[in-house]
């Protein structure tokens, strides 16, 4: 069965953005935020996986995301890459937070994502990332007092 | 934590990319479906364990003599074992500067695009391999930034006899074979237009530049088990942006042959690397 140009059209539409994003808050780099994007709507084209609703569409996607951004982590030429500069992407006034967000640990960048951007709950959040929601609200507490720190040691 | 909800919203796919994107995945829906790996490796596998394991031997040729042996001042890169089968670097003859960046005794670094390999696999445990390797000090530097890897978009075609194969199969490894079937599509034929006339006719498979990265010290097999005494020429091509400005040169500086009986590559068993003499 192929998918519709149209109907990947939409989906695509909705959902590219999110990709990248989660991409580029995981991997920090553009170009690889790019090819885990084309990795995870080429999944979408060959699995045409059938959703109940958009939260079902949208929680699928940022799995995929998770779980081929973690493919790349492993590789260990991955290392080597460079993380993009955030003075390109990032509007003047954006760019001290997003620098800081982009400093703390993965696990705590992602779970400000989730809670903050795409407004997860810790129990929906639990489940989405398959770990317990207590290890949730842990991450989310050393996350937010992190990116306190950082901005209060910025803080002249 | 409002301001970080507006901050992240700065990281989105610009336009461009995005509808790079998404041509290359409506293009891409097209495509031929992927080849089985696993059956094309029990079939591999069986054949292999009756073949004994081939003595290589390394002699180079100028690519400009278009496959003609030439004298032995020309020569430049042929492999071949004592099957026969043998990778032969071959010249773009449209363009006069093509190639060869290096100096005479290095181990050498091919760049340039499209970079040719004329490839005859005559037995079944042989297949072509090319690959880079970054401890040396070659391409892959691009200024101010560090680059770990080249991406290449690789065109297979067959130029010399036999029919197309069926199961003409490229296999990208980095740390484990990856089947790249799935990503394949037909090259444009203009691409291909300076092949001599007698060459254009000929299938040809393409590995995107997204797709298949040539990472360092990793290695693009192209097997062709089924079809032994095929001649094939491999393109590697320079890697463009998706508005067509070039991404990288393509730069390889290892290639040979491949035998799949014992795993073993010919620089591995001769521990030579592909020189300029």
């Amino acid at each position: 069965m192929m998918i519709a140009d149209s109907a990947f059209e939409l989906v695509y539409n909705r959902q590219a953005d999110r990709v990248y994003r989660i991409s580029f808050v995981i991997l920090k780099n553009r170009e690889d935020a790019l090819d885990i994007s084309q990795t995870v709507f080429m999944r979408y084209l060959n699995n045409h996986p059938v959703f109940h609703d958009d939260d079902h569409e949208s929680a699928w996607f940022i799995h995929v995301t998770q779980n081929a951004c973690k493919d790349m982590i492993k590789h260990w030429w991955r290392k080597k890459r460079k993380d993009t500069d955030l003075s390109l992407i990032a509007q003047p006034e954006n760019r001290s937070l997003l620098e800081e967000l982009m400093n703390l640990p993965e696990k705590h960048r992602t779970v400000l994502y989730y809670t903050y951007y795409e407004g997860y709950t810790s129990k929906e959040l639990a489940i989405l990332l398959n770990t317990n929601e207590s290890t949730i609200r842990s991450r989310l507490v050393k996350a937010r007092d992190g990116l306190r720190k950082e901005l209060t040691d910025e803080e002249p | 934590m409002k301001n970080l909800k507006k901050s992240l919203d700065d990281i989105r796919l610009n336009d461009d990319d995005k509808q790079d994107l998404y041509e290359q995945l409506t293009q891409k829906t097209t495509v031929k479906p992927p080849i089985p790996i696993r059956n094309l490796s029990i079939a591999a596998c069986l054949l292999l364990s009756i073949l004994a394991t081939s003595t290589f031997v390394v002699t180079l040729y100028h690519p400009a003599d278009s496959g003609k042996r030439p004298s032995m001042k020309q020569r430049l890169v042929l492999m071949e074992n004592e099957s026969g089968s043998e990778a032969m670097l071959v010249i773009n003859p449209t363009e006069s500067d093509f190639l060869v960046n290096g100096s005479p005794g290095d181990n050498s670094t091919y760049t340039g695009s499209p970079i040719l390999l004329r490839v005859k696999i005559n037995t079944v445990q042989d297949a072509v391999y090319f690959t880079q390797n970054y401890s040396s000090d070659h391409s892959g530097y691009q200024t101010g930034f560090w680059n770990p890897y080249t991406p290449i978009d690789i065109s297979v075609t067959e130029v010399v006899r036999g029919t197309i194969p069926s199961n003409l199969n490229l296999i990208y490894n980095y740390g484990g074979y990856v089947p790249v079937n799935e990503y394949t599509r037909r090259y444009p034929d203009e691409a291909l237009e300076w092949l001599p006339p007698e060459q254009r006719t000929h299938s040809y498979v393409y590995i995107s530049q997204f797709d298949n990265l040539c990472f360092p010290e990793t290695k693009v097999r192209i097997d062709d088990v089924l079809t032994p005494g095929t001649e094939y020429l491999i393109a590697l091509f320079e890697s463009r942006k998706p508005d067509g400005t070039v991404f990288y040169d393509t730069a390889f500086n290892l290639f040979g042959v491949f035998n799949i009986a014992d795993g073993h590559y010919i620089n591995a068993m001769t521990g030579q690397e592909v020189v300029v003499h």
